[in-house]
C-alpha cells in the first residue's frame, strides 16, 4: 500500500495539470489550426522553440518517473484506464495453475516476470546491475538485456529449437535455455585534440545451452529494454513522410541509405515496420504483445501461444501447464482487455515538456545539423491530431496534420557499421546485410535516462554509458559524422552533448 | 467475555451507515469563522477522534481475542470477527489522512499493509504455490517453523512476540507483500485463506486453529502468540498515532509547517487522491477489470464493501469537518464546506452533492454484499448486473474527484509542481 500511495498522489496531482493543459492545448489548437508551420528556421528564428509541443508533452519533466507519465490528452476517465494499465504494467506474473487466474500463466520460459521489471519506471533498462560495472570480468545482465536469435540472413525468424531468444528462466523443475554474462573491454578512443575517452566493446559468453545445440546458422542480438515514452506518436508519423526520406541505393550519394522495414501484415499489404531496434514491429500493439509472449511468457489473442516462446521441440516445455481458461479472459492468459489496458498505458505515455535557454539551444542545434545527425535523426513531423484514438489517423493520406513532434528519428534502417553487427555463436560479426543495420532510435527524452533508470546504458545493447560514448559508436553511414565530432573542440563536443540531454 | 461489549460496536456500524444513506449531513453553523487556519486545526482534531476511536476499537478486538484463545470456540470466534469487523469502521476513515500527510503514509504500513504473501506466516492451501522469485519468504510458515535459514540468512523465531513481527519479519528481505503485522494479518489469522474466488464465500478457518488440546492446522500454540502479538502491536501503532494527531505532535506539526494554503492542500491531495487513484483505479478499477479477486482489498474476510464505504465516509468527513464515532458521538467544527461556501456557494452545494452520490452508489454496493454478493462476486467476469454496481461507485468518485479539482482551482491552489525526485518520495513536499 505504501507502495501505491506515492503513484497514487502523483496522478491525482497530474490530473491539476492535464486540466489546465488541456485547456491550453485546446487553445492552442484553435488558434493555429489549420496552418501549422514548417519546421521552424531554428538558426535565424528569434524566439527558438522548445519542443516538443503538442499534445504528446507531459508538464512534468523531472524525477524518477519523467518518462511515465500521461499525454495532457488524457482526460480524468481515461486516466483511471491509464492508472490500471500502469497497474498491469508494473503486475507480477506467476506461474499457472494458481489461485489468481488473473495473473498466472508465467513462462514456461521467461526472461522477466514484468513489464516494469525491465523497462525501470517504465523507461530505459539497464544491461547490468551499475554498482557491479567492471572491465575484464564477465557481469550477469539485467533482464532487460535479452539475447534475441536471428536466422544466418539476418532475419528474425529464431532459432528451431530456441525461439525467438534465449530465456534465462524457467518452471520449477525446468531449465533456463542458457547462462549469459556479459565482459567488457575497454578501447582507448582519442578526440582531434588529444582528449583520451573509454569505450567498452561487450563480448556475450552464452553458456549451458540447455535444449543442445543451436543451429549452426543461427545468429545473434542483444537488444536492451528501450524508453517507451512517446512510442504510440510515433505511430503517428504518415506513411509518406518516412517513405519520402528513404534513399535505399544512396541515389544523392550522400552516403546514407536509409532503407524502409518493410513488414508482410496480416493482410499481405506490407507496411511500414516502426517499432524494435530493427523497426520489426509495425505497430506499438505488435510490439507490447509479443514482448508479453517472449519475455514473459503470456498469451494474447495476437500471440496465441499459451507457452510463450517454447518451440516444438521443447516438449515438456510446450506441456506445462498454462494460466489460460477457455471460459476466461477470452481464452488467452491476457485477456482482450488487458491487452487494450497496457496499449492504452504505454500509448499515453508522453515526452516532458523541455525548459531550455533559446541561446544554448540554438547554438546546440546547429551543431547537431552541422554534423549532420539531423540527416537520420530527423527532428520533427507535422502529424495528424485525434483526441479519442491516438492511432488512428496513421496512414491517412487527406488527414491534415495539426501538430509537430519532436521524435528525432526517420525509423528507417541504416547500415550502422561493423562494430555494432550482430554475431554468430564464433563471436564473429555476422555476414549478413540485415546484422549491420539499425532502426535510428528517437531522441526525445534522452536527457531524461539517468534520472529515470539510475543510469544511462545506450545503443541496443546498452554498452555506451553516455552520450559522447554512443556517438562514438556511430560507424557505417553515419561514420563521417561521428569523425565530425571527433574533430571538435572540447567546448564545441560539449554544447552538443548539453544540447542532446536537453531532448 | 463479554457479550454486550462486543456486539455493540456492530449496533455502531449501521447506525453509522444508516445514517449515510439516508443522506443526512450535518450542518455546520460556522461559516463566518471558517477561516483556513481554523479548517486546519479542525482538520487536526478530527484526525485524533477518529485515529482514538480507531484505538478504542482495537482495544475491543484486543479483549474479544482474548476472550477467543481463552476458550477458542467457533462462537469465540465469531465474537472476534465481529469485533474485526468493527475495529476496521473507525480506521477505514482515517485513510483519507494518509494521503497528503507523509507522516501518516509512513506509518501506514505497519497497521493496513496490503496485499500480503500470507504463506510468510501460516499453512496456506496447495494452490497458493511454494515459491517466488521475488519472495524467498512466500511460504516461510513462521507459525510452523522457530528456526529457518533462508538464503544463507537464520530467522530465529522461537518466541513469537511483537519485537519479532516487527523488526524481523515485516518487510522481511525488504519484500513489501512480507507482511507481519497489522489488521490484514490479524484478518487472516481469524478467517484464513478465501479460496472461493469470484464465488460467494470468504476464509474458513476453523476455531481449534487455536485450541490447546484439540489443534489442528499444526502449531497452535505458535499460532495463538502470533495472534496476540499481532493485536498487541497494532494497540501500540495506534496509541502512537494518536499521540501524533495531539496539539503538539509530530504530525501535527508537519501539517503546521506547511502554512495554510499547504495545509488545505493537504487535505485536497488527500480527498482526491484517496477516491480517484487509490479507490477508484487501485482497488476498485483494476479487480473491475480484470475480474480477478486478488485485487480485493479485505479478502479474507469479504468485507471490501465497507472497507470502501467507509473510505468515502472519511473523504466526506474530511470536507464536512464532522465525524461521528463507534458510539454514534457527533463532533464538528471549521470545515472546508464552509469556507468553500463563503466563496462560492454552489460549487460547496455541488462537493456535498458528489459526495452523497458517491455514498449512495458505495451503499448499494454494500446492500448487495449484505444480500450475499460481496465485491468479489460483483466483479466476477460475465456478471453484469454486478460489474454495473461496482463501475457506478467508480463513476461516482471520478465525478467527485473533478468537482474536488474546482475546489483546488477556487482556493487557487496552483502552482503545484513536482520538482525533482525528492517529492516524489515526499508527497507531503509537493505543494511547497
Amino acid at each position: 500500500m505504501v507502495k501505491h500511495s506515492q503513484l497514487v498522489t502523483y496522478l491525482f496531482i497530474g490530473l491539476f495539470f492535464l486540466i489546465k493543459t488541456s485547456v491550453l492545448a485546446t487553445d492552442l489548437h484553435a488558434k493555429t489550426t489549420p496552418v501549422i508551420p514548417n519546421e521552424p528556421d531554428y538558426l535565424n528564428t528569434a524566439i527558438f522553440p522548445v519542443g516538443p509541443h503538442s499534445p504528446v508533452s507531459t508538464n512534468k519533466r523531472r524525477g524518477r518517473r519523467a518518462l511515465a507519465q500521461p499525454s495532457a490528452l488524457l482526460d480524468i476517465e481515461t486516466g483511471l484506464e491509464f492508472r490500471v494499465g500502469q497497474a498491469i504494467f508494473e503486475k507480477i506474473w506467476v506461474f499457472a495453475p494458481s489461485s489468481t487466474t488473473a495473473s498466472d500463466g508465467l513462462g514456461p520460459l521467461y526472461n522477466a516476470r514484468a513489464c516494469s521489471q525491465c523497462h525501470i519506471n517504465s523507461a530505459r533498462g539497464l544491461a547490468y546491475n551499475e554498482e557491479k560495472f567492471a572491465t575484464n570480468t564477465p557481469l550477469s545482465p539485467s533482464p532487460a538485456l535479452i539475447i534475441r536469435l536471428l536466422g544466418s540472413n539476418g532475419h528474425h525468424n529464431g532459432d528451431p529449437v530456441y525461439g525467438a531468444q534465449i530465456q534465462t528462466f524457467a518452471y520449477p523443475g525446468g531449465a533456463a535455455e542458457a547462462e549469459i554474462s556479459v565482459r567488457y573491454e575497454a578501447l582507448a578512443k582519442k578526440f582531434t585534440d588529444g582528449e583520451v575517452v573509454s569505450l567498452y566493446k561487450p563480448s556475450y559468453i552464452i553458456e549451458n545451452l540447455r535444449y543442445g545445440e543451436l543451429d549452426e546458422q543461427t545468429t545473434f542480438s542483444p537488444r536492451l529494454a528501450p524508453a517507451l515514452a512517446g512510442s504510440s506518436f510515433l505511430e503517428t508519423i504518415p506513411e509518406r513522410s518516412i517513405l519520402e526520406k528513404a534513399d535505399p541505393n544512396d541515389t544523392n550519394k550522400d552516403g546514407i541509405s536509409g532503407k524502409v522495414s518493410w513488414i508482410n501484415s496480416d493482410s499481405n499489404t506490407p507496411m511500414v515496420g516502426r517499432f524494435g531496434w530493427k523497426a520489426e514491429q509495425i505497430s506499438l500493439r505488435t510490439q507490447n504483445l509479443v514482448a508479453l509472449n517472449n519475455d514473459i511468457g503470456i498469451s494474447s489473442s495476437l500471440f496465441p501461444n499459451h507457452a510463450g516462446d517454447c518451440t516444438p521441440a521443447q516438449q515438456e516445455c510446450v506441456h506445462q501447464p498454462h494460466g489460460a481458461v477457455k471460459t476466461l479472459h477470452d481464452g488467452f492468459e491476457a485477456s482482450e482487455t488487458m491487452s487494450n489496458l497496457l496499449d492504452l498505458y504505454v500509448s499515453y505515455l508522453s515526452i516532458p515538456k523541455r525548459t531550455v535557454d533559446a541561446g544554448e539551444e540554438r547554438k546546440g542545434f546547429k551543431l547537431f545539423k552541422q554534423l549532420n545527425c539531423d540527416d537520420c535523426h530527423t527532428p520533427s513531423y507535422a502529424v495528424n491530431d485525434s483526441k479519442t484514438k491516438l492511432n488512428a489517423l496513421n496512414n491517412e493520406p487527406d488527414a491534415k496534420p495539426t501538430y509537430r513532434i519532436w521524435p528525432f528519428t526517420d525509423l528507417l534502417l541504416h547500415d550502422m557499421g561493423p562494430a555494432l553487427a550482430d554475431q554468430t555463436f564464433a563471436n564473429k560479426t555476422s555476414d549478413a546485410k540485415q546484422a549491420r543495420e539499425w532502426r535510428t532510435p528517437p531522441l526525445w527524452g534522452l536527457g531524461l535516462h539517468k534520472k529515470t533508470s539510475g543510469a544511462m546504458h545506450l545503443l541496443h545493447d546498452g554498452r555506451a554509458r553516455s552520450i559522447s560514448e554512443a556517438i562514438l559508436w556511430h560507424g557505417g553511414e553515419a561514420k563521417t559524422s561521428q569523425q565530425a565530432f571527433m574533430s571538435l573542440e572540447k567546448p564545441e563536443r560539449q554544447a552538443l552533448i548539453d544540447y542532446l540531454e536537453t531532448l | 467475555m463479554n457479550k454486550t461489549k462486543l456486539f455493540m460496536p456492530v449496533l455502531g456500524v449501521s447506525l453509522i451507515a444508516g445514517a449515510i444513506a439516508s443522506g443526512t449531513s450535518q450542518t455546520v453553523d460556522a461559516a463566518s469563522s471558517a477561516t483556513p487556519a481554523a479548517v486546519l486545526e479542525n482538520y487536526r482534531s478530527l484526525a485524533e477522534l477518529e485515529f482514538s476511536d480507531a484505538l478504542a476499537q482495537a482495544k475491543a478486538l484486543n479483549t474479544a481475542i482474548d476472550a477467543f484463545l481463552a476458550d477458542p470456540t467457533e462462537k469465540t470466534l465469531a465474537s472476534a470477527k465481529t469485533a474485526w469487523f468493527a475495529s476496521r469502521v473507525p480506521y477505514q476513515q482515517t485513510e483519507v489522512y494518509r494521503f497528503g500527510n507523509a507522516y501518516v503514509d509512513e506509518w501506514e504500513g505497519k497497521v493496513n499493509a496490503w496485499p500480503l504473501d500470507e504463506g510468510l506466516i501460516d499453512y496456506v492451501d496447495a494452490s497458493y504455490g511454494t515459491e517466488s522469485d521475488e519472495n524467498p519468504y512466500y511460504s516461510a510458515n513462521i507459525i510452523a517453523n522457530p528456526k529457518l535459514t533462508i538464503g544463507g540468512k537464520e530467522v530465529d523465531a522461537t518466541t513469537i512476540d511483537k519485537k519479532l513481527l516487527a523488526e524481523t519479519l515485516h518487510e522481511i528481505d525488504e519484500v513489501e507483500s512480507n507482511v507481519a503485522t497489522g489488521y490484514h494479518v490479524i484478518e487472516f489469522l481469524l478467517w484464513g485463506q478465501d479460496l472461493y474466488g469470484t464465488n460467494p464465500g470468504a476464509g474458513e478457518r476453523p476455531a481449534s486453529d487455536f485450541s490447546t488440546t484439540k489443534c489442528t492446522g499444526g502449531n497452535c500454540d505458535r499460532r495463538r502468540d502470533y495472534l496476540k502479538a499481532a493485536t498487541d502491536l497494532l494497540i501500540d501503532d495506534l496509541n502512537d498515532i494518536v499521540a501524533a494527531w495531539a496539539p503538539e505532535g509530530d504530525a501535527t506539526k508537519q501539517l503546521q509547517a506547511k502554512g495554510d494554503q499547504g495545509g488545505l492542500s493537504t487535505i485536497l491531495t488527500g480527498m482526491g487522491s484517496l477516491a480517484y487513484g487509490e479507490l477508484a483505479g487501485e482497488r476498485i478499477k483494476l479487480g473491475l477489470m480484470l475480474h480477478d479477486p486478488e485485487e480485493e482489498h479485505d479478502c479474507f474476510s469479504d468485507n471490501t464493501h465497507y472497507s470502501h464505504f467507509y473510505d468515502a465516509v472519511g473523504i466526506k468527513n474530511v470536507y464536512m469537518g464532522s465525524f461521528t464515532d463507534s458510539q454514534g458521538k457527533t463532533s464538528s467544527g471549521a470545515s472546508l464546506s464552509a469556507l468553500i461556501a463563503a466563496m462560492n456557494a454552489d460549487l460547496d452545494q455541488e462537493m456535498k452533492q458528489k459526495l452523497d452520490a458517491t455514498e449512495a452508489a458505495m451503499q448499494v454496493m454494500v446492500d448487495s454484499a449484505k444480500a450475499g454478493s460481496p465485491v468479489d462476486v460483483l466483479i466476477g467476469e460475465g456478471n453484469t448486473k454486478g460489474n454495473q454496481i461496482i463501475q457506478n461507485v467508480v463513476d461516482a468518485l471520478v465525478s467527485q474527484t473533478k468537482t474536488t479539482e474546482k475546489i483546488v482551482a477556487a482556493l487557487k491552489l496552483e502552482g503545484i509542481d513536482v520538482e525533482g525526485s525528492d517529492s516524489l518520495d515526499n508527497p507531503e513536499a509537493v505543494f511547497n
